[in-house]
């Protein structure tokens, strides 16, 4: 059975739940997690994200290094995979079936997902054709809590002279998807880090013939696959 | 002349026999084949609200005159950003009657993805094929008869800087628009899965035999909407069965995605890039590819050990140049104008008029007020414009810009203003004209703001004048290091409250090219004119109220309803708020009026200030000076940049900050 009966039958409270679903989506990008990145995630301040913090340790899904740096347990990450899983599952319907336009699935999603149960999960699933990612190409876990994703990095945290592939733009900002895709800049394609600027300025990589510049934040949100 | 785009294409048509739009990426040359073709009557159109400028001009083939429409440089055709949406409307709209496709030999696979959207689009195109000459230097062969083959259009090689290829170019251009109307083109073929997609599509649409958007084909438009084209979408909801072409156009594009895991407009992306870098491949033979000196060049201005020092190195030898020169010109000009032109004008018109009310009203419009000009305007827009310019063409901009991002960043701009910003420290006039290449109009609100707090070389005459002259130099470094205080905190409060998003930074980064002198100082030129016409006008009416006010006495009643501000709040002699006054005219006026007007009531032992001024007044004076409402030039070109409103609400800011920084220093200073 594994984590399952975790989520299966309980009901977590809201701002718990939403808090594992941030956990989740940093811990993709990093292994631990500052309990600063959490409440900066969520807009709450860093006592209440401490807060809750140590409630779900209580409930055994995170757990905590001196540091304060946060990971979550096996049941923790369970939950929250479902979560994602069922937040990207409605994005496909409401992208797919309804025709609503990129950027605003994700708020919809946001406020949907939280009352699919498990059966309307699988439905779902089924209706759509099992699909295995979002429409902004992130992955969908698979109802075992699952993602088969191998480790990428975000492109904002290699150093001058890596190279690699873009795996996933984590993003639900469809204009800077489409104005990145023009350059030539989506999954899939080659790139090498050619410098850094100091003081968290932006980067430049080689895509081909052509360099960018490309800001922090626009970078840290391209996950690299390093070669 | 600003026309809204559409009207002056529009009327553009009406007067000529064809029109030719040239399209393509940024920094491929472009610019210059529209320089080379077109002559000095271009016409420089934009949309309401957009801050991307359409140029339009004129060139002549056989006895046709040929209508040329210069679309900004973008990578793409969707509207994602405010030059791609420009260059986008001004194709849909203007309907030119061929595209004339500038592509980089050297960059081929990247700038053959908008050729590719042009074709998609079902434009009649014509490919430049430009830099050649650059790609040769590189070991590239690239052969334009086999890249002609498999875009199915014509290709012609070209050198734009030097003129090479153009006349061609242009005869192919006409051939094609001809061509066009009456054989339909082979199009280029993507995926098959996907080009099923787009064909039954396609057909699904004229078999509704509905009118696409814009005169395009079914297939272009079956190509906008599973790209997911706002604007298509838009039309096909419009149509009386909008609802079924919708559920055609989602199955389709589900179809597509499932095919392929990921949405159908990021699959189509996908599809046109690999289309052009296949066709890239083909048609040249890259040889071993050489790090250039270009290249080396280039990362010694990136790396940050090596930039950094020759960042700050052009950046004080552009600041240099700008006030010596520009310095020596602007009394050059205020001489010679002083000697030849300013007696016979006051002459005539005393002559005219009478020595009266009039006549000495108008000396201060047209002597005083022409002599303004010149001297702020001309000699710093002129030289600023000149290195400006050679900084975009060689692609140096993009370098400073690179490393100076971070510092701008946290006051809510990018790095390109760096140079506006160092610019304004010779003079605010051109440094406000050179925020037009920031890419949104908040940067360009909050650029300008920050503009106007930066002293400029005749404020800074002012504070020389009056604070290191009595005062000393610690005294003139503490004003300047409260001017850059306020400056920052100003732009940080700004990135605040300014609406709008800050846009995350994406540039490219271009290769290092010589710049043609023909083209800096076309560019120059085009500039240059615009102050001229813009700043002009406003520099003499505005001195021509100040005359009447002056001349007519009324300016001395002013000093009493200011005195509140100046004698209670600042601290000063009744008599300065006056001047402060005039200083909008010139802020170098600002001292000369003061010494002027403090003799008239004083007495001569007044020229030397501190017989009537503390030196705490005299702080006070010059720091608000310097950080008062800018000179009336400054003032035309805000208003042609961001608009009145805009501008009246930067000039009140100035007002509120310089007055309250002004009456605190005041309040505080001790001894």
């Amino acid at each position: 059975m594994g984590p399952k009966k975790h989520w299966q039958g309980e009901v977590l409270e809201k701002s718990l739940d939403e808090s594992l679903e941030a956990l989740y989506r940093l811990n993709q990008q990093c292994a631990a997690v500052p309990v600063k990145a959490l409440a900066k995630k969520l807009r709450i301040s860093r006592a209440e994200a401490a807060e809750r913090v140590v409630r779900l340790q209580a409930l055994g899904f995170v757990t905590s290094s001196p540091a304060l740096d946060l990971a979550l347990t096996p049941s923790g990450a369970a939950w929250g995979a479902v979560r994602i899983r069922r937040h990207r599952l409605v994005e496909r319907l409401l992208h797919d079936q309804l025709g609503l336009p990129w950027e605003q699935v994700h708020e919809e999603a946001a406020r949907l997902a939280p009352a699919i149960s498990f059966a309307l999960e699988e439905r779902l699933d089924a209706v759509l054709g099992h699909p295995v990612a979002c429409p902004h190409g992130n992955p969908i876990p698979a109802a075992d809590g699952s993602v088969t994703v191998e480790p990428a990095t975000p492109l904002d945290r290699l150093r001058p002279g890596s190279k690699g592939t873009i795996a996933a733009i984590l993003q639900e900002e469809p204009q800077l998807l489409r104005y990145l895709a023009a350059l030539g800049l989506f999954p899939k394609t080659e790139l090498e880090v050619e410098e850094v600027a100091p003081l968290g300025g932006p980067i430049v990589v080689k895509v081909g013939a052509s360099r960018y510049a490309l800001g922090r934040e626009v970078a840290s949100r391209i996950l690299i696959r390093e070669a | 002349m600003a026309l809204t785009c559409c009207q002056s294409v529009l009327q553009f048509k009406g007067e000529v026999q064809m029109t030719i739009a040239l399209a393509g990426n940024p920094n491929v040359g472009k610019s210059s084949l529209f320089n080379r073709l077109t002559g000095m009557g271009v016409v420089t159109a934009n949309y309401p609200g957009k801050t991307v400028d359409v140029n339009v001009g004129v060139t002549h083939f056989q006895d046709m005159v040929l209508g040329v429409i210069d679309l900004p440089g973008t990578y793409a055709l969707e509207p994602v950003s405010e030059d791609q949406w420009v260059a986008r409307q001004a194709l849909l709209d203007g309907r030119p009657d061929a595209v004339i496709s500038v592509v980089d030999a050297t960059n081929m696979a990247r700038n053959l993805y908008l050729t590719l959207q042009l074709l998609d689009l079902g434009l009649p195109v014509v490919v430049a094929l430009n830099l050649m000459d650059e790609a040769e230097r590189q070991g590239l062969a690239v052969d334009p008869a086999l890249l002609a083959k498999h875009l199915g259009v014509p290709v012609v090689p070209t050198v734009a800087v030097r003129g090479l290829g153009l006349d061609l170019v242009i005869a192919k251009a006409v051939e094609t628009a001809w061509a066009a109307e009456s054989a339909g083109r082979r199009g280029l073929r993507y995926g098959r899965d996907v080009e099923e997609q787009i064909d039954a599509l396609a057909a699904y649409l004229e078999a509704e035999e509905v009118t696409p958007p814009f005169g395009l084909s079914p297939r272009a438009t079956a190509i906008l909407l599973l790209e997911g084209d706002e604007e298509a979408l838009r039309w096909a909801e419009q149509q009386e069965r909008g609802a079924a072409i919708l559920a055609e156009v989602r199955s389709a594009a589900a179809e597509i995605s499932e095919r392929h895991g990921e949405p159908a407009p990021l699959r189509l992306t996908r599809e046109r890039h690999g289309l052009a870098g296949a066709i890239a491949q083909a048609a040249q033979a890259r040889g071993r590819a050489r790090r250039s000196l270009q290249e080396r060049v280039w990362h010694l201005t990136t790396a940050p050990l090596t930039g950094i020092p020759i960042l700050l190195l052009m950046l004080l030898s552009l600041f240099a140049i700008l006030f010596s020169v520009g310095n020596f010109l602007s009394d050059l000009l205020s001489g010679l104008w002083a000697a030849w032109a300013s007696p016979p004008i006051q002459a005539a018109l005393v002559w005219i008029l009478g020595d009266g009310f009039f006549a000495r009203g108008l000396v201060w419009g047209f002597d005083a007020g022409i002599n303004a000009a010149l001297a702020v305007g001309i000699p710093y827009v002129l030289i600023f414009y000149l290195i400006l310019s050679a900084f975009e063409d060689t692609g140096y901009l993009n370098a400073a810009a690179f490393l100076t991002d971070p510092l701008l960043h946290r006051v809510g701009l990018h790095g390109r203003a760096i140079i506006p910003l160092v610019a304004a420290a010779g003079c605010n006039v051109p440094a406000v004209m050179a925020t037009r290449t920031l890419t949104t109009m908040r940067e360009r609100v909050i650029c300008a703001t920050l503009i106007c707090f930066v002293p400029c070389s005749a404020r800074t005459a002012v504070i020389s004048g009056a604070v290191s002259r009595y005062l000393g130099w610690g005294p003139a470094i503490g004003l300047f290091v409260i001017v850059a205080a306020v400056g920052t905190a100003a732009g940080w409060g700004l990135n605040r409250v300014v609406p709008g998003r800050r846009t995350g930074l994406v540039m490219e980064m271009f290769p290092f090219r010589l710049p043609s002198i023909r083209n800096l100082l076309r560019r120059t030129w085009f500039r240059f004119k615009e102050f001229v016409f813009v700043a002009a006008p406003v520099v003499v009416s505005g001195s021509l109220l100040l005359g009447g006010l002056y001349e007519s006495g009324l300016m001395w009643r002013l000093a009493a309803p200011l005195s509140p501000v100046t004698s209670w709040w600042l601290g000063l002699p009744a008599v300065t708020g006056l001047t402060l006054l005039f200083g909008i005219l010139r802020k170098e006026l600002a001292l000369q009026l003061l010494v002027t007007l403090a003799m008239v009531q004083y007495g001569r032992g007044a020229a030397d200030l501190l017989h009537f001024m503390t030196m705490k007044q005299l702080f006070v004076y010059a720091l608000v000076n310097a950080l008062f409402i800018p000179c009336l030039a400054t003032i035309a070109v805000l208003g042609r940049e961001l608009g009145w409103r805009t501008t009246l609400l930067i000039a009140l800011f100035n007002i509120v900050v310089a007055l309250g920084v002004g009456g605190l220093v005041s309040r505080l200073w001790m001894g």
